[in-house]
């Protein structure tokens, strides 16, 4: 059902353009069909894996996701592309929802604890290792610059929420998001270009 | 690339990434990214980073020695200060904690440099103390000597003002007890007392008296020194000497 780019993202699609191959899907256009499936399984499978933190979790839950919306979306009716979206957004957070219930009951994966705190079941591959080894000198190095980096990723692996690094800090939300951003640039520029 | 649709939630970019959002926040950021070419290709590329970022294993190098790597190598000048004024104690590995607006934790009330400042601040009196005591007592300062006899003249007994040193007057009595009191006067031309001590005593064994006439009572004129012996009774043994201050 689903294609091989089913984790990877098709550029230049606007809401415009989802909701006329939406409307060609319910029209029965396999091709606009397997198109926008292809769009919206690379879209959603990103966040699935930025909260799984799992790759092969992420997939089933976004195939899971995708048969249900794939199976239900000709009856619905949709007046626009943001109603699409929200709807299937809110079908893969149900997904993903009834996978954590399912894991927390069976003890075998505590997403919230799969946070800083506690081991990941990531697999490190030797280019992998090349990127950890150079995120720490590069991490390391941006916050020599950037300190309130460092205690922030600090604190959040300490377990802290955003409410209390800012009160800690005495930052009000909007600084601590722009000084993230402003520290993940630099990290970003470090490991790709070896300088702050 | 292209630009975020929405910069307002394209600032929860690096927050969503670490899991520092909100469930709320973190939806609508999500929500966003489906429509968001920037923001999702941004995710996306930063993905494995992101993941290591909250590896495990690369917290557990960041934190190990977090004081090392988290400033840069002090200057001389600033080495010195946090050696003279040290910061207090950072209850480490919470870095919460240290920054905790309000959360008194224990400071170095006697820090070195406050040390070194208490220090200072009783030296002061204590050297001025010293001092006193030397000058006052133990010090031997020079002197302008004179040697009065009632039968010399008062040309010959005259201490200079100019000199800057005290007088001391040494006179004859020649029927001086020793271990009785005398009464000494010292008066200007107009009988007014300059000095007057009324226990005077400082006779040697041959009957020579001495005592001190200060610099800073001096003033250019004639003066008179009365020694009485004021145990004789009714007819009191009594001698007069002359002197004179010139400038």
């Amino acid at each position: 059902m689903l294609s091989k780019r089913q984790t990877e993202s098709i550029d230049g699609m606007n809401l415009n353009e989802i909701y006329l191959l939406l409307q060609q899907a319910k029209a029965g256009d396999v091709s606009a069909e397997n198109r926008l499936f292809d769009h919206l399984s690379g879209r959603f499978g990103l966040f699935l894996r930025i909260r799984t933190r799992d790759a092969e979790i992420a997939r089933d839950i976004a195939q899971e996701a995708c048969a249900t919306i794939f199976a239900k979306y000709k009856a619905e009716s949709f007046s626009s592309a943001e109603g699409f979206l929200m709807w299937a957004f809110r079908i893969h957070l149900m997904k993903l929802g009834n996978y954590f219930k399912k894991a927390t009951r069976e003890r075998k994966r505590v997403v919230s604890a799969a946070e800083c705190g506690s081991r990941t079941t990531f697999h490190a591959k030797s280019d992998e290792i090349d990127l950890k080894r150079r995120l720490i000198d590069c991490l390391k190095r941006v916050f020599r610059v950037n300190q309130r980096y460092g205690r922030i990723l600090l604190m959040k692996c300490h377990g802290y929420s955003t409410n209390e690094i800012c009160s800690r800090l005495g930052l009000r939300p909007n600084i601590l998001y722009t000084t993230l951003n402003r520290a993940r640039n630099m990290l970003k520029r470090c490991l790709d270009a070896g300088e702050i | 690339m292209s630009q975020c649709t929405e910069p307002g939630l394209g600032d929860l970019l690096h927050a969503y990434e670490l899991r520092l959002l909100s469930e709320e926040d973190g939806r609508r950021f999500e929500y966003h990214m489906l429509t968001c070419e920037h923001c999702f290709n941004a995710v996306e590329e930063f993905e494995q980073t992101t993941r290591l970022i909250r590896d495990e294993e690369v917290k557990e190098e960041l934190t190990a020695d977090y004081h090392s790597w988290s400033q840069e190598a002090p200057s001389l000048l600033t080495k010195l200060w946090r050696y003279l004024w040290p910061k207090s104690p950072e209850k480490y590995p919470d870095p919460g904690a240290v920054y905790s607006p309000g959360v008194p934790y224990p400071s170095y009330f006697f820090k070195p440099l406050f040390l070194y400042l208490v220090i200072i601040f009783l030296m002061i009196p204590a050297y001025f103390g010293a001092i006193y005591l030397v000058r006052g007592t133990g010090r031997i300062r020079p002197v302008q000597t004179i040697s009065l006899l009632c039968t010399r003249t008062i040309a010959d007994n005259t201490l200079v003002r100019g000199s800057g040193l005290d007088g001391a007057i040494r006179f004859e009595f020649p029927d001086a007890v020793s271990g009785r009191r005398y009464q000494a006067v010292i008066s200007a031309e107009d009988s007014t007392e300059i000095v007057r001590i009324d226990n005077f005593s400082n006779f040697d064994q041959f009957g020579i008296g001495e005592l001190i006439f200060p610099h800073r009572l001096m003033k250019p004129g004639r003066y008179r020194l009365i020694v009485t012996d004021t145990a004789a009774g009714v007819t009191p043994n009594r001698r007069v000497y002359q002197f004179m201050i010139i400038e």
